[in-house]
């Protein structure tokens, strides 16, 4: 077949994987157009192939995707269900293959020397046995790409999509492939890329493959250079098992409007600080910097940051310095329709450095986690946060795409 | 909200045939499942209630003037709690779509709704609304939502 064992990468991609998992749990919903609505209901993040087909896109308005398609049935996302049926995703995977990347809640790489041994047929046919398995096991209808790296696996997936696979082994079927796909449709090459790339006529994938490697390192560093290795069908970007070191870790998002109440303003901080240290905790990590970032009125952006006392994730040192962050918003009032808050500098527990001030989390923050943990997520929480009530009495906004850990992508 | 829809198979052949519910089928595509709709706007508008363990079809709110019945499609909650309307009983209306300034939108568990009787004793059904939730007023521009059974939106 011109590989050998150890060379193959599989992609797998679940397909319109929000869609597909509402049909899951509702199969009423089969060759309906449906759309996943965000959680502030204003645009659909995710939509059927039939909904597609009529025009919607990702990010599209509601009230646009409503002219396209009249007909569609517009459904609130639910992060705690897709986790379910992801983690599932996983866990049978892992059932072929001993080393799985969890990319992201929909996306998978992994070791596919094994497949045609565990279906006892050839690859193409394992191939196809592994993705009818996940139909029947999971209910879910993914695209499969292998290839002898992730780039052209993932490419081989993208392009089989909806419910298709390849296996691009035989350099001929590769050249083909690599004719037909824009350079713009590889993971890394993004729009200021692909500008500098069009610009020196590299359009095509295989055109990318063709250039000269020296002068596409020159363009777009050592990550356009393992792109390039890659489309040649040399593994350079290895299978990744646990999670990279993050550079910083932020939690936020929509305030559902513009906000001025400086009491409701202060909820939505307390909020995200509640989320920021509980994913700091579940990282790890402690952070020596924190940053407020907010969008205000006019779409404009505002942001500070302070530098801590020594490395912490505790609540009770990083609510104050926040707090003292969001008071500097000039003038006072302003309406604020967007908020992150941003950890930096990270340090795992073990690697900082100790302080005569140091404070760790206290008992009553440890208590609220174990609270939280066997109850509920926000059973306890800060007093601050009551400015919030319709968020709190909403499940669905218990859960965001961030609160699932584990993926090695966003 | 002004129209709702329930899958065919959620509805017993006899009800359709009683009523003659052929002419309200529909699909939304041609691979996707029958469903019956039951629209606000039209002439004789009826839902779906579930009473007594029994699926009818019951006249939705009232459009004649002359009726002493609340004109309408809906009542409010708030009515409904502070005890203005009387000899009433609470009842469910069963769907699997809602729809509201042309957004339909899934629905899990149906909605709640006030059955009453008018002076000639014919059944009328309106649905509860309550103010909509910030979700449900930016998807459907309504201020106002129906109540939603076993289902927060």
């Amino acid at each position: 077949m011109g590989y050998e064992m150890g060379n193959l990468i599989g992609h797998l991609d679940a397909d319109c994987f929000y869609a597909s998992a509402e049909r899951v749990r509702f199969p009423h919903l089969k060759e309906i157009p449906i759309g996943v609505l965000g959680n502030q209901g204003a645009c659909v993040i995710a939509k059927s192939y039939e909904m597609k087909a009529r025009g919607v896109t990702t990010a599209m308005p509601i009230w646009e995707a409503v002219s396209h398609c009249p007909e569609g049935v517009y459904i609130k996302r639910d992060f705690q269900w897709y986790e379910v049926l992801s983690r599932k995703m996983l866990e049978l995977l892992k059932q072929y293959s001993p080393t799985v990347e969890y990319y992201s809640i929909d996306e998978f790489f992994f070791e596919a020397d094994y497949l045609e041994q565990a279906f006892g047929c050839d690859l193409p046919h394992a191939v196809a046995a592994l993705q009818a398995k996940f139909l029947e096991q999971v209910g879910v209808p993914v695209s499969i790409g292998v290839s002898t790296s992730r780039i052209l696996a993932k490419l081989g997936s993208d392009s089989a999509k909806p419910y298709g696979w390849h296996v691009l082994i035989e350099s001929e079927l590769i050249a083909k492939l690599l004719q037909e796909q824009p350079v713009g449709e590889l993971t890394g090459i993004g729009f200021r890329s692909g500008l500098k790339l069009e610009a020196l006529g590299i359009k095509t994938c295989a055109d990318l493959a063709a250039a000269d490697r020296k002068m596409i390192r020159d363009l777009l560093t050592i990550k356009g250079e393992a792109i390039w290795y890659e489309l040649q069908g040399e593994s350079v970007i290895p299978i990744q098992v646990t999670r990279p070191q993050h550079k910083c870790v932020a939690r936020g998002g929509s305030l559902g409007g513009r906000v001025t109440d400086p009491e409701v303003l202060n909820g939505w901080l307390i909020r995200n600080l509640e989320r920021l240290t509980e994913a700091l905790f579940a990282y790890g990590y402690q952070c020596g910097r924190l940053c407020l970032e907010l969008q205000l009125k006019d779409r404009t952006g505002w942001a500070r940051q302070v530098l801590l006392h020594g490395h912490t994730d505790a609540f009770e040192v990083l609510a104050p310095a926040a707090q003292k962050l969001l008071r500097q918003i000039d003038p006072a009032g302003t309406p604020v329709s967007y908020m992150h808050l941003i950890a930096k500098d990270l340090r795992t527990a073990g690697q900082r450095q100790l302080s005569l001030l140091d404070q760790q989390t206290s008992r009553a923050n440890s208590l609220k986690r174990k609270v939280n943990q066997s109850i509920g997520r926000f059973a306890l929480r800060s007093g601050a946060t009551l400015t919030l009530p319709e968020l709190y009495s909403d499940q669905a906004h218990d859960h965001e795409i961030c609160d699932i850990y584990g993926k090695t992508c966003f | 909200m002004v129209g709702l829809s329930l899958l065919r198979s959620e509805i017993p052949e006899t009800l359709i045939a009683r009523q003659n519910l052929q002419n309200w089928l529909t699909r939304r595509s041609d691979q996707a499942v029958e469903e019956i709709r039951f629209l606000w706007r039209v002439r004789n508008s009826l839902l779906p209630v579930w009473s007594q363990n029994e699926l009818s079809l019951v006249e939705w709110g009232n459009k004649d003037r002359c009726n002493r019945l609340p004109c309408g499609s809906h009542l409010m909650q708030e009515e409904w709690e502070n005890g203005c309307w009387k000899n009433c009983q609470r009842v469910e209306v069963p769907a699997n779509f809602g729809l509201a300034n042309h957004v339909w939108f899934h629905v899990i568990g149906g909605f709640q709704g006030i059955l009453i009787h008018d002076n000639r004793g014919g059944a009328h059904v309106y649905l509860l609304t309550q103010p909509a939730s910030h979700y449900y007023e930016v998807m459907t521009r309504s201020k106002r939502m129906p109540l939603f059974i076993g289902q927060g939106i």
